[in-house]
């Protein structure tokens, strides 16, 4: 698993700086990679821990990415900054020449996404209580970073 | 990817980000490198073994990832073994030809943000936007077969027999005899076919066979030119029928998302529905994605919960 995590997370590492969008701002775009790497750092720490730091970091690029990139396309909303609202942004903009998130999958990501990742961060006790959950909420993340790279 | 091309790659400026082999979310088999700067992405591809055979199968791999890379992503293709009478073609698709493998010159064309983008043009965004239609809509048929599957599994009957028996479905075989021939295409015979495969049983030989037929359709129902990979996108959905689980891939969603960005819509081999039946669900779901925006407001359901949001 930590070769392909490894791999996984410089594949997005690598569309992340590439892209114009977020990339042509190499103090933010930086802070997101950094923010990578702690999720392959987190390899090294024991399974709980592990997984709720990976949780942590991963959305805290997600987040990151996603605010970046609505800022580069003049959609960032000025009300609440939350991973929920960046997607709904994507949903609502009018900006030419920027595809849009439709809305059963703003939807399908909160559930998957914004949902299971406000039960870990949120609630004491919470834990992915399998490999299996922990994965599928990881790659979720990674699946929706790069479908709004290339919107 | 040959030793001369890995040998360039690895000669690179530590400065860029270089990703062999990457593993990209919705593709099964993309580019066979990322190299990239700040702002400036480049995907390369290369032939994977000696002769020109899998030249289609490189132009396939292309369409079907300038559709998953960023926009503005370059795509080169680095090679020593491209015969001449397909330089032309490939010369339309790709941004830039490297034909002697050198890293100076890799290293030029990365530099040069803009080389090669007026040559080769952005997909189109209503392209763009139909083919997302077309990947998204697969997924939650998918999603929802595979709901309705873990109630009710129908033990002992595979759908490629019930297909056969029930629905008159034609089956042919599909790609030689040997390993990875295991998969087989079936048509509908009907008013309008349907493409179906099904995926072997055996786990070692399902990526590979799901690669194939990924990469069947793009080259035999849609047509590549200036890199942009054009055709209807809303026809009727290609069934890919798996009984492997899909903790199969490290990844548990990796399948079932690359075969829909791929324009098949996986499946449970013990589902039980017809290919119509399927047919008539894509419909719905297909509008149901074409509606895109929502209401003017934020919808005060279940799904605004903004406040809860913040970490």
């Amino acid at each position: 698993m930590k070769t392909t995590l490894k791999n996984r997370v410089k594949t997005l590492q690598a569309l992340v700086r590439g892209s114009v969008a977020i990339g042509s701002d190499p103090v933010l775009c930086r802070t997101v990679l950094s923010e990578f790497d702690e999720v392959t750092g987190a390899l090294r720490i024991t399974a709980n821990r592990r997984y709720l730091l990976q949780v942590l970091h991963a959305t805290r690029a997600l987040d990151g990415s996603l605010k970046a990139f609505n800022q580069h396309h003049g959609i960032l909303g000025s009300k609440s900054h939350a991973l929920g609202k960046y997607l709904w942004d994507l949903n609502k903009h009018a900006s030419v020449g920027l595809g849009i998130l439709p809305e059963p999958r703003v939807k399908s990501f909160i559930k998957s996404i914004v949902v299971e990742r406000n039960r870990y961060m949120h609630q004491p006790g919470q834990y992915p209580s399998t490999k299996e959950e922990i994965l599928a909420l990881l790659t979720e993340m990674d699946a929706c970073l790069t479908e709004v790279l290339a919107l | 990817m040959n030793s001369r091309v890995r040998q360039a790659l690895n000669a690179l400026s530590s400065s860029y980000t270089v990703v062999v082999n990457p593993d990209h979310p919705l593709l099964l088999r993309g580019p066979d490198a990322l190299v990239s700067d700040f702002g400036n992405l480049v995907a390369v591809f290369s032939f994977s073994c000696k002769s020109r055979q899998n030249l289609s199968s490189v132009l396939a791999r292309l369409a079907i990832s300038r559709y998953a890379l960023p926009k503005g992503t370059r795509c080169i293709l680095l090679t020593d073994q491209a015969e001449t009478s397909d330089m032309d073609l490939l010369r339309n698709n790709f941004h830039e030809i490297l034909a002697d493998v050198e890293s100076r010159e890799l290293h030029r064309v990365i530099l040069h943000r803009t080389h090669g983008q007026n040559r080769i043009p952005e997909i189109p965004q209503e392209l763009r936007a139909s083919y997302y239609s077309q990947y998204w809509s697969a997924l939650e048929l998918s999603r929802r077969a595979f709901a309705r599957a873990s109630d009710k599994p129908v033990l002992g009957i595979t759908a490629e027999h019930y297909f056969e028996k029930r629905d008159g479905v034609r089956l042919r075989s599909w790609g030689r005899s040997g390993r990875n021939s295991t998969s087989k295409l079936l048509w509908r015979s009907s008013d309008e076919e349907m493409l179906v495969s099904v995926l072997p049983h055996r786990r070692g030989s399902v990526r590979a066979a799901a690669e194939k037929v990924i990469e069947y359709r793009a080259r035999s129902s849609f047509a590549l030119d200036n890199g942009v990979m054009y055709g209807d996108f809303h026809g009727a959905p290609s069934l890919l029928l798996s009984s492997v689980p899909e903790t199969t891939f490290w990844d548990p969603g990796k399948l079932r998302r690359a075969s829909a960005f791929g324009g098949w819509t996986l499946l449970p081999s013990t589902g039980g529905a017809s290919p119509l039946s399927y047919r008539r669900e894509h419909d719905e779901i297909n509008l149901q994605m074409s509606t895109r925006r929502a209401g003017s407001e934020l919808p005060q359901d279940e799904w605004d919960i903004d406040e809860d949001d913040e970490l």
